[in-house]
């Protein structure tokens, strides 16, 4: 087996499967490979549509008959889910995932805790990415100083206790709405992501295509948003995905010791909170927000999951050793062929 | 070759070995001594201090672990009399003008070390909880940069002071056999004797650490002796152990830190994990308690105590109620829980300084619109429902609460509702309360149709927001709109007058009527609502001046204060907080009642079964 | 190439803060190195004291310690308000309060907690133990598993196996950890408690179980189609019977491991180890790890006699023993190159040593069972040790052990599934680079690829976050801590919050704000050494 031969069948495989694509094309085409997250986004996509349409969002009315405050008389015994199947065959009911001790419905309460966690984890995908992406920038391209100041204070923030946030938060809004609590904690969260930027620049600065924007006159800003930024945005959409993730669980793990979002308003961590004794008594109260936030956590990261496969070339498939005898032992094949 | 050689030799070896082991191995040592019968209470913060009456060592998590090593001279029983532990010793009036109050300790009562329980005790009392002792004022002291006390070594501040032992301003009288204190007071308090007790360190140990005085007569006399000489170099060192010395997280080395009076002794203390006591083998004066070691292992997490209890590691815990605890301990084997109510008291109170809705300036200061305002709204808060729907599912036996100053149960709390005129409340009438609104309007033409109200309330507390739901549900109908104005700094905003109604719960540490006083007396402390009635303070002043306050006639003024303050739509009492006691079947005997130290009060009656 | 970072696994912190000056020549070496390593600690200096303004001032504008005098009935509350003010310097700004509190740190003084009159430093010196009690053994078993299961599943990228592996380290990462540890105290211990009273198996559950082990190291062992189907069967059987041999006899009520045992395991490990660190063609290796195992066997009467007075100073005695004695095992089987099979032989005798101090403390397991407090029910919920239990060292350790585990598994179950997508990226792009094509190309074996060459590179990147987990790693796991009971320094942390205690909370961030601000300095040097491509310093 010579070197030269493997090396030939290994940019076979690569060069056919990138033959004459844009990179833009040869990403969203790794993307849409990936299994995982494909599903991922299907399921995303369902929830976010029910959770929109069902109790509406803002002033925009949904078609569920019952609002997430709403007291109706208790159905079940308990409060117990009328979905099932009963006389007729399968049936949703009034109260398809059971209400509370005062009546509010479950499945409304679920939605709204989703539409707020929804809320807080895109809120804190953006504008974490947001402060990462433009310190982290300025950090790698200026270098020096200015790298030395924004790296420091990226340190200071790091070491703020995020519950501390959640603490502060109660006092000066009285309670955390979905918003401030999000923007509140995109401002200690953004750390990673201005790391992960600066090294990106760091890298990107010293090649050529910077040097020649420079000759040409391109401007710092220019460079940096306009060339600098493309070449970095893998990195940018595959962490902006995993803080998304690890953000809907921060919101969980604040409301359960009492930090995040409080009533009346619900959102999935504060549900699971409230009924967390409900485990094993009342299941429907403590189960339901709790699939939708693993689901939602599971889609996104496996969303950021693919994004990454799809990003970077360097993780794609090694073929093994005994892939590459096989392909050696074809080509070995179809020579003799060719040669008889 | 070599390898070979190896192995065989190595394999001679192992065979060697195993044959040997036909022989015998040391035995396996066990674990010692499992034979006491002892009882395991869950509780959630760990003690901190034996000197719970300093300002920072007076709390619940102290009281409770010194109500079984350090009994006082009364306790309320399960139906919340106060009881007096007769062996113990006994606190009498004899005479009512002065008020002159006689403490006697019994012969034979001693401290675990063997020393006696006497007078000196009963003098330390007195003395540290004193505030004419001290000599800087506590908000006066110098502090060091960390915030805390810089005492002078010549002044004398006691941390934590007593406002029923500052009326005894003459250094009290010491009985010729040392046991028996008679004190003076320059003014009658009908609860005198809520500030009379036994302190939870001994005054020769004090004395002892202080002085360095290791005789007990001796550190006695010289404790004695500078409190009446009002010596302040001496009274200055006695103050410093006094505040800070009795602090201790884990078990102290010093076992002058806990000498005990009591039938239990602390053994061991694990930091922040659990705390034993055993019994106290000098303890003879009053009823032995059945189990020999009791042992408090502290949770913090409500869920955590009930999966303890399930899984057998703790026999007897008091979680916080809900539905599903209760569900989750009755689907325990070997597991008994009882409902019940506890201390704290939940009610709706109204604003009267505020311009809003109940304030006479804003009906032109036409005072009858606005008392039938605040009448129609109360009337329209469905407390039969808010019972039915949250308090009913977690004690079956729960009821509306018609009184202000009695808890119900206690002694004295029928009378009151029977008398005060409660009824008219009911469990929430709308219509009544339409027709209330309907008179009001007719005396004031100008008022809108519907009437804001902004509604404050601890907006994290799940039962306050569902039951502000229902009371905002309700209310709606009859024609106010009740404003959520649920924050968790709830507790700041009392009495600023942003907001015109609010709810929240009061907490009674014991049956005397002056108790609540602060609450309804014009300008008073915890009056935030800006409750003024000439009346009403009169008779506080009354109750103030009596003697006894569970006379016919004192409680005759209570329940004249109790008519005024309904009729004047002051606010309104909704429910008892309901509680439940859970322990397992091995642990029999428990009682609780509301008051501290609730699920112990009875705790030398525990047995454990088979 | 002008430089060369290494970016963007998951979240590693891609690059060194700073860029470290390489060396030049030894002389030009030192003296940047020491102006860097200087102003970089003046600098952090800087940073932990703008953080510690920063937390001072958010908590003093975030809490109201008089909150619960505002609702006190006492009649002399006023004076008490007075007295808090007054005790807590509450009349003053709290930037004043902040330099106050900064002077005496200076000083040495943390301060004392005013709710509990307990000083900071007595307070964080006793969580502190148990913060570390807990946390370290689940970072260790955190990482060692992440690793070892990230290295596999990026050996068996996209099979069945990597797919079930990112599955569920994706489902893991999901799970809120209180979850988690719910389900493990109603499961783990409540349920294994019960099984206890009947330690049966139902046959249903021991073929699902086999079936799933056969699954699951087919998977792992993969190779062609007779391979896995072996390996399936041998799995599936193995577990069976040990499944089945539980069930029937009353080993779980009286287990140990006995001669048979620690000497298939010890067989075992020398199996493995020599099959990783030498391969099993090397003879000497195997056989002086074999050695190895079988002296350890021979010690167990032995070791019997000693172990009655054991204490953790003896273990340790005695782990440096069984380390030294398979060095000499590995130096007298000789060859060529010594140090292999002493390596390998070490190794062993140290796992071998560990299953006879395994093996001690299940002999104890009935006794401990037996005692009033434990009642059957070892597996406990609550706490760090079960109060009022008197026994000799194997009773406490075993007791610790049965309250250690359930929080462990929970910060292992909520932490390894990073450290698996981490490692697994990692030995990707390791995999993918040249020099692993050319160590192949030479003809070098897979194993001596994967282990030399490719799994000690993919662990750099993995070098420079552990530092930064081990400094978070002293702020507790709170959630954790709370749920179990656990007093360690979550607690500490939580319960001061509460309390509105700010010496305490400040006493508490000043220890881990420190340690992270080192572990960071750390990270930039490790990084640094790990990787030469770092550019110097301009």
């Amino acid at each position: 087996m010579s070197t030269v031969q493997t090396d030939s069948v290994e940019n076979a495989i690569e060069l056919k499967e990138v033959e004459g694509l844009s990179q833009g094309r040869i990403v969203l085409r790794r993307f849409l490979r990936h299994r995982g997250a494909m599903a991922s986004i299907i399921v995303l996509a369902a929830i976010v549509l029910l959770v929109t349409t069902s109790i509406g969002w803002g002033p925009v009315p949904g078609w569920w008959q019952h609002g997430f405050r709403d007291l109706s008389p208790v159905a079940n015994a308990g409060g117990a889910p009328t979905m099932g199947f009963g006389d007729g065959g399968f049936s949703f009911g009034a109260h398809p995932f059971g209400q509370d001790n005062i009546g509010r419905d479950v499945f409304a309460m679920v939605m709204r805790g989703t539409q707020q966690s929804l809320t807080v984890m895109v809120v804190i995908g953006f504008f974490a990415t947001l402060i990462g992406v433009v310190l982290g920038a300025l950090s790698g391209y200026f270098r020096g100083r200015s790298d030395n100041i924004i790296m420091r204070f990226t340190d200071m923030v790091i070491t703020i206790p995020v519950i501390m946030i959640g603490a502060i938060l109660g006092i000066l809004v009285g309670g955390a709405s979905a918003w401030s609590l999000a923007i509140a904690l995109s401002l200690v969260t953004w750390t990673t992501m201005a790391r992960l930027v600066r090294a990106q620049f760091l890298a990107l600065r010293e090649l050529e295509f910077v040097d020649a924007a420079r000759v040409a006159g391109a401007s710092s800003f220019r460079i940096m948003f306009k060339h600098i930024l493309p070449n970095a945005i893998g990195v940018i959409i595959v962490n902006a995905t995993l803080l998304m993730a690890s953000a809907i669980l921060l919101e969980t793990a604040l409301s359960f010791l009492g930090f995040g979002i409080r009533q009346p308003e619900v959102s999935l961590g504060t549900l699971i909170n409230e009924y967390q004794a409900a485990f094993s008594t009342r299941p429907w109260l403590f189960w339901w927000p709790g699939v939708f936030i693993v689901t939602i956590a599971l889609c996104v990261n496996f969303i950021g999951d693919g994004l990454r496969d799809a990003f970077d070339p360097r993780q794609r498939r090694i073929p093994t050793a005994r892939a590459l005898a096989k392909a050696d032992a074809k080509k070995a094949a179809k020579a003799l062929k060719a040669n008889a | 070759m070599k390898i070979r050689r190896i192995a065989a030799a190595v394999a001679a070896a192992t065979a060697g070995a195993i044959v040997l082991s036909a022989c015998s191995t040391p035995d396996v040592a066990g674990v010692a001594g499992s034979e006491t019968q002892s009882v395991t209470v869950g509780w959630n913060q760990p003690m901190f201090s034996q000197n719970n009456l300093t300002a920072s060592g007076n709390a619940t998590a102290n009281a409770n672990i010194l109500y079984l090593t350090n009994p006082n001279f009364y306790y309320y029983d399960g139906d919340l009399n106060l009881q007096f532990n007769d062996g113990l010793g006994s606190i009498k009036a004899v005479s009512q003008d002065p008020l002159t109050v006689e403490v006697t300790v019994n012969e034979g009562v001693v401290w675990s070390d063997g020393t006696p329980v006497d007078a000196a005790d009963i003098i330390l009392w007195w003395g540290a909880q004193n505030p004419k002792f001290n000599t800087v004022a506590g908000g006066d002291l110098e502090r060091d940069a960390d915030g805390n006390e810089v005492v002078p070594t010549d002044a004398v501040w006691f941390s934590g002071t007593s406002p029923i032992m500052e009326l005894v301003s003459q250094f009290p009288e010491i009985s010729e056999d040392g046991r028996t204190v008679t004190m003076v007071f320059d003014e009658t308090r009908p609860d005198w004797m809520m500030g009379l007790g036994m302190p939870p360190v001994a005054a020769h140990a004090v004395a002892d650490i202080a002085l360095g005085k290791p005789d007990a007569a001796e550190a006695k006399d010289a404790l004695i002796a500078a409190f009446h000489d009002n010596d302040k170099a001496t009274l200055a060192k006695i103050a410093g152990v006094w505040n800070t010395g009795f602090n201790f997280t884990s078990m102290p080395d010093d076992p002058r830190l806990f000498l005990s009076t009591g039938p239990y002794i602390l053994n061991e203390f694990v930091e922040n994990q659990h705390l034993t006591l055993v019994r106290n083998e000098k303890f003879s004066w009053g009823p032995i308690p059945a189990i020999d070691e009791v042992t408090f292992r502290f949770t913090e997490d409500p869920m955590a105590s009930i999966t303890a209890l399930q899984n057998g590691e703790v026999d007897l815990i008091a979680p916080q109620s809900s539905v599903d605890v209760l569900q989750n301990l009755a689907n325990i084997n070997g597991v008994t829980y009882v409902t019940d109510i506890e201390g704290t008291w939940e009610h709706v109170d109204l604003t009267f300084n505020n311009g809003g809705p109940f304030d006479p300036a804003t009906y032109g200061g036409n005072a009858e619109a606005a008392r039938l305002v605040r009448q129609a709204f109360l009337m329209s808060i469905p407390r039969q429902q808010i019972i039915d729907t949250l308090i009913h599912p977690l004690q079956s036996d729960a009821a509306i609460r018609n009184s202000f100053l009695f808890v119900p149960g206690a002694p004295g709390y029928d009378e009151a509702v029977a008398a005060n005129g409660s009824d008219i409340f009911g469990g929430g009438d709308a219509d009544k309360a339409k027709e209330l609104l309907g008179q009001a309007r007719a005396l004031y033409p100008a008022m809108p149709q519907t009437i804001d109200v902004r509604f404050l309330y601890g907006a994290s507390n799940v039962r306050r927001a569902n039951m502000f739901q229902l009371i905002q549900a309700a209310a709606a109908p009859v024609g106010f709109n009740v404003i959520d104005n649920g924050d968790d700094m709830w507790g700041q905003r009392l009495g600023d007058g942003t907001y015109d109604a609010t709810m929240f719960g009061w907490q009674s540490t014991n049956t005397f009527l002056l108790n609540a006083e602060s609450n309804y007396v014009t300008d008073g402390q915890n009056n935030f609502g800006g409750f003024s009635n000439a009346e009403v303070d009169a008779l506080w002043a009354k109750i103030a001046e009596s003697a006894d306050d569970t006379t016919a006639e004192v409680r005759g003024f209570a329940h004249e204060i109790e008519s005024t303050l309904l009729h004047e739509g002051f606010g309104l009492p909704i429910f008892q907080f309901p509680g439940v006691v859970a322990h397992s079947d091995r642990l029999q005997n428990v009682s609780s009642i509301a008051l501290s130290p609730t699920i112990l009060w009875n705790f030398w009656e525990w047995t454990i079964a088979g | 190439m002008a430089t060369t970072v290494l970016t963007e696994i998951e979240d590693a912190p891609a690059a060194p803060d700073e860029t470290v000056p390489t060396r030049r020549s030894r002389a030009a070496r030192s003296a940047p190195m020491l102006t860097f390593l200087a102003r970089r600690i003046l600098s952090s200096l800087f940073v932990l004291l703008g953080a510690t303004f920063i937390v001072f001032m958010l908590f003093s504008y975030s809490v109201d310690p008089l909150e619960d005098l505002r609702f006190s009935t006492a009649p002399n509350v006023q004076q008490l308000i007075a007295e808090r003010v007054a005790a807590l310097n509450l009349d003053v700004p709290p930037v004043v309060r902040y330099f106050q509190w900064l002077g005496n740190v200076v000083t040495g003084d943390l301060g004392t907690s005013w709710r509990t009159g307990q000083s900071v430093s007595s307070i964080l010196g006793a969580a502190i133990p148990n913060t570390v009690t807990l946390v370290s053994g689940a970072l260790v078993l955190a990482i060692g598993l992440g690793v070892l299961v990230g290295i596999v599943a990026a050996l068996r990228q996209y099979t069945r196996f990597d797919y079930a592996v990112t599955f569920l380290s994706f489902v893991l990462f999901s799970l809120p950890s209180f979850w988690v540890a719910v389900l493990l105290k109603l499961w783990g211990a409540i349920g294994f408690n019960d099984f206890l009273r009947d330690p049966t198996i139902a046959w249903y559950w021991i073929v699902g179980l086999s079936v799933l082990s056969g699954g699951l190291w087919s998977a792992i062992i993969g190779g062609v189609r007779r391979t896995r189907w072996v390996s399936f069967a041998a799995a599936t059987v193995a577990t069976g019977a040990i499944l089945a041999f539980v069930s029937e006899t009353d080993w779980i009520v009286q287990p140990s491991l006995g001669y048979v045992g620690i000497a298939v395991l010890g067989a075992g490990v020398a199996f493995a180890v020599v099959a990783l660190t030498a391969g099993l063609s090397n003879r000497r290796a195997l056989y002086a790890s074999l050695t190895a195992a079988a002296v350890g066997v021979a010690l167990k009467l032995p070791l019997q006699f000693l172990f009655v007075n054991a204490s953790w100073v003896m273990m340790l005695g005695l782990a440096v023993a069984a380390v030294a004695c398979g060095c000499l095992i590995g130096w007298l089987f000789g060859g060529d190159d010594r140090r292999v099979s002493m390596r390998a032989a070490a190794v062993t005798a140290l796992g071998t040593g560990l299953f006879l101090f395994v093996d001690r403390v299940m002999q104890v397991w009935y006794a401990y069972n037996r005692a009033s407090q434990i009642n059957f029910r070892p597996i406990s919920t609550i706490g760090s040790q079960t109060p009022g239990l008197r026994g000799d060292f194997w009773i406490t350790t075993l007791d610790q052990f049965t309250h250690i585990l359930l929080p462990t598994i929970t910060l292992v179950l909520i932490s390894f599934a990073g450290y698996t997508r981490y490692t697994r990226a990692s030995m990707l792009e390791v995999m993918n680079q040249d020099y692993i094509r050319t160590a192949r190309s030479k003809g070098l074996s897979e194993r001596v690829v994967t282990v030399r060459h490719a799994f000690r590179n993919a662990l750099i990147p993995l070098a420079t976050i552990v530092p930064l987990d081990v400094a978070a790693m002293f702020g507790g796991a709170i959630i954790t801590e709370r749920i179990f009971a656990w007093s360690g320094m979550g607690s500490v942390f939580i319960t001061a919050l509460q309390n509105m205690d700010a010496d305490v909370i400040m006493g508490h961030f000043l220890v881990v704000g420190s340690l992270l601000v080192v572990a960071s300095i750390l990270v930039d040097f490790i990084y640094a050494a790990l990787d030469p491509r770092i550019r110097v310093n301009a």
